[in-house]
């Protein structure tokens, strides 16, 4: 684990190393310090908070599916009021105390929204379009984490609806998974850019990463629903290969990244038989783009330590993992093969592993 | 904390003029993983993979219907393979993660044999007693090895066998019986795990461990209280809301004691989830889902403002 550093030492390292140039309002940053202090959090009363929005939210469901509306102009008031009240709440008075009601508040909106355009008649396409401009135009007036996590979901959501109800041609999953892949690795790799834009971007940076992690999982579990990885039937019958590609590049280049990172030490081992192996042991499975993404989620999530998404990254690699062996259209005894002789070459490469570094650390 | 590490560096940044390039040098200081920990999640990365996908390349090998090999070549092989890999731990180069993961796949294995055995005598791949008997026979390991992930796989093994015996047996158990004793399992697991982490300190346990252990228990008391009020309403038998009580009343003491924010939570929300579903049940009326509404989101901020509190108290102490 890394080490705790105080906020009081870091701004004294930062003085030094940016000299005289360098500006900061500290009696803000005391002030934010204190009032954050006040609303330290653990990950336990985060879940609790989003379950309680969550269980809220569905009975609250309950009560308006089996309560007869008949006004879609009251359901379409009441949900906006839902949400204006929620957005206000988080900006005025911005306490974690108050997350389940607004988390409650929101989601609950945006479903009697929903419920409310589809009692008007509009189509599906614009059903998404509305919610990712009503979702955009909350995250440029709040910033808060939870509220921008799920307007953050909600993009990403109704991006998939509206370009599942366009497509023809079965490719706009693989492309959208493309776009994900892409700009997971952007964003993980790009952290302290990114927020050097602004203090609204910087405050965004956290929910965005999450919510982008999370769609792609999402996304990637929906490319593991194919009956057959079988390569004959497959290889015309979608793209999924595309994004597969993208997908193995990614973890190539964030490997170069990593190492790059570690270079003025010493690298562990040979550049070449890192990025060979590592093309060789994703190749087979290029038509199961869940494989390489879920490493690459992997990777991106333990390099820029975001536990929370690690942890769902490993669970759903786990899952990606078997069903695509489960999938895999050969015989039990091909399939063993397959999986005898891969995870001796884990093994081997755990042994070759250790003891590149074994020698590195005589040295 | 590297978290509070990032936090830090980013209230800094939201009020200062910090170059990019400085916030990049801290935050590869204080937040990222630095070489040793990729050294560490690497090694464990690759055995992981190697023993997961090893072993279920011999599961899926056996599960292959090899109708030519007689049935001792079978089970000599499985054996032969069984002895070689618990033979390997004793390589005193392994270190104790090695030979823990080593044996977890050994645990596997045992599984195996069993399978084999079952698919030569046709007793069926899904009989209790297949479970029973791998449960039976990985005991000792589990016991020497101390290795939390095959102390959970052993839970899971368990916890199946009673389900299975539920179903294939003792049939005749009323559904509300099953979650009992599921209950009453998990928390012999979690108070046992709890007094050695007590009495024998040397031994660590990891808090994911516990905390798995406590979920399931919560799992097995919420849904079981749920399906006694929806399906036993009229005959209900409170032993398991009796049950719940005393042990949940226990947890909440254990974890002001322990200071621990997570049982309480979770405790809390199973209570709250319960007591909702007791309102649904008592009052079918429509308007009571809006009333459930109000109380969950009401009852869940009430709870957090006491977490909070409490937090802030033991942190500051």
């Amino acid at each position: 684990m890394n080490k705790e550093i105080s906020i009081s030492e870091l701004i004294n390292q930062f003085k030094e190393s940016e000299g005289k140039s360098f500006t900061i309002n500290e009696q803000a940053i005391i002030a934010e310090t204190v009032e954050r202090a006040a609303n330290r959090t653990t990950v336990a009363i985060t879940v609790l908070s989003i379950l309680g929005g969550v269980f809220a939210t569905l009975a609250f469901m309950g009560f308006l599916l089996l309560a007869v509306h008949d006004s879609e102009v009251g359901l379409m008031a009441f949900g906006l009021l839902f949400i204006i009240g929620s957005v206000v709440l988080n900006k005025v008075y911005y306490k974690t105390i108050i997350d389940t009601v607004s988390v409650s508040a929101f989601m609950i909106g945006f479903c009697m929204v929903g419920f409310s355009l589809e009692g008007f008649g509009i189509d599906d396409q614009l059903l998404c379009l509305i919610f990712i401009g009503m979702a955009t135009a909350i995250l440029v007036i709040n910033q808060t984490y939870l509220l921008s996590l799920l307007c953050f979901l909600l993009i990403f959501g109704a991006t998939f609806g509206l370009l599942n109800t366009n497509d023809t041609l079965n490719i706009f999953p693989y492309l959208y998974m493309v776009v994900l892949a892409s700009m997971l690795t952007v964003v993980a790799l790009n952290e302290s850019k990114i927020i050097s834009y602004g203090s609204k971007i910087l405050k965004l940076y956290r929910p965005l990463f999450l919510a982008n992690a999370c769609a792609l999982i999402v996304l990637l579990g929906f490319s593991t629903m194919a009956d057959s990885y079988t390569y004959t039937q497959k290889i015309f019958a979608d793209y999924s290969w595309i994004a597969s590609i993208v997908c193995i590049i990614a973890v190539l280049f964030t490997i170069s990244k990593i190492k790059k990172r570690y270079e003025h030490e010493h690298t562990i081992l040979n550049n070449g038989v890192i990025y060979a192996g590592t093309v060789l042991a994703l190749a087979p499975t290029l038509f199961a783009p869940a494989i390489s993404g879920g490493l690459l989620l992997i990777l991106l999530s333990y390099l820029i330590n975001n536990k929370v998404s690690l942890v769902l990254s490993i669970v759903s690699f786990i899952y990606f993992i078997s069903l695509y062996y489960y999938n895999l259209g050969y015989t039990l005894l091909t399939k063993s093969i397959i999986l005898f002789v891969t995870g001796l070459l884990f093994l081997t490469a755990y042994m070759l592993f250790i003891n590149k570094v074994k020698s590195h650390e005589e040295i | 904390m590297t978290n509070n590490n990032r936090e830090n560096i980013y209230r800094i940044k939201s009020h200062s003029n910090l170059s990019q390039e400085t916030v990049e040098k801290s935050l590869t200081d204080y937040v990222y993983s630095d070489k040793k920990q990729w050294n560490w999640f690497i090694k464990l990365f690759l055995l992981s993979l190697g023993v997961g996908f090893t072993t279920a390349g011999i599961v899926f090998f056996f599960a292959y219907n090899w109708a030519d090999l007689h049935k001792f070549a079978k089970l000599g092989l499985v054996e032969a393979l069984l002895v070689g890999t618990t033979v390997s731990i004793f390589i005193p180069a392994f270190s104790s993660t090695t030979k823990n993961m080593i044996l977890t796949g050994a645990s596997v294995l045992v599984g195996v044999l069993f399978a084999v055995f079952g698919q030569i005598y046709q007793t069926g791949a899904n009989a209790y007693d297949f479970f029973m008997g791998w449960s039976v026979f990985i005991t000792l390991w589990v016991v020497v090895s101390n290795f939390p992930p095959l102390w959970l796989i052993y839970i899971i093994l368990i916890n199946t066998t009673l389900y299975l015996y539920s179903e294939q047996v003792a049939y005749y158990w009323e559904e509300r019986t099953v979650f009992i004793l599921h209950f009453c399992l998990n928390l012999v697991f979690l108070i046992e795990t709890v007094l050695l982490q007590r009495i024998r300190k040397e031994i660590h346990i990891p808090t994911w461990f516990t905390n798995t252990i406590a979920l399931m228990t919560a799992f097995f008391a919420t849904i079981g209280i749920i399906i006694e009020l929806f399906d036993y309403y009229e005959n209900s038998s409170y032993i398991l809301f009796l049950i719940t009580f005393l042990v949940y009343a226990f947890g909440v003491y254990y974890a002001i004691n322990q200071k621990s924010i997570f049982y309480l939570a979770v405790i809390a929300f199973s209570s709250i989830i319960i007591f909702s579903a007791m309102l649904v049940r008592m009052w079918t009326e429509i308007g009571m889902f809006f009333f459930v509404c109000i109380f969950i989101a009401g009852s869940v901020t009430a709870v957090i403002k006491g977490l909070l509190s409490l937090h802030k108290t033991w942190t500051n102490e």
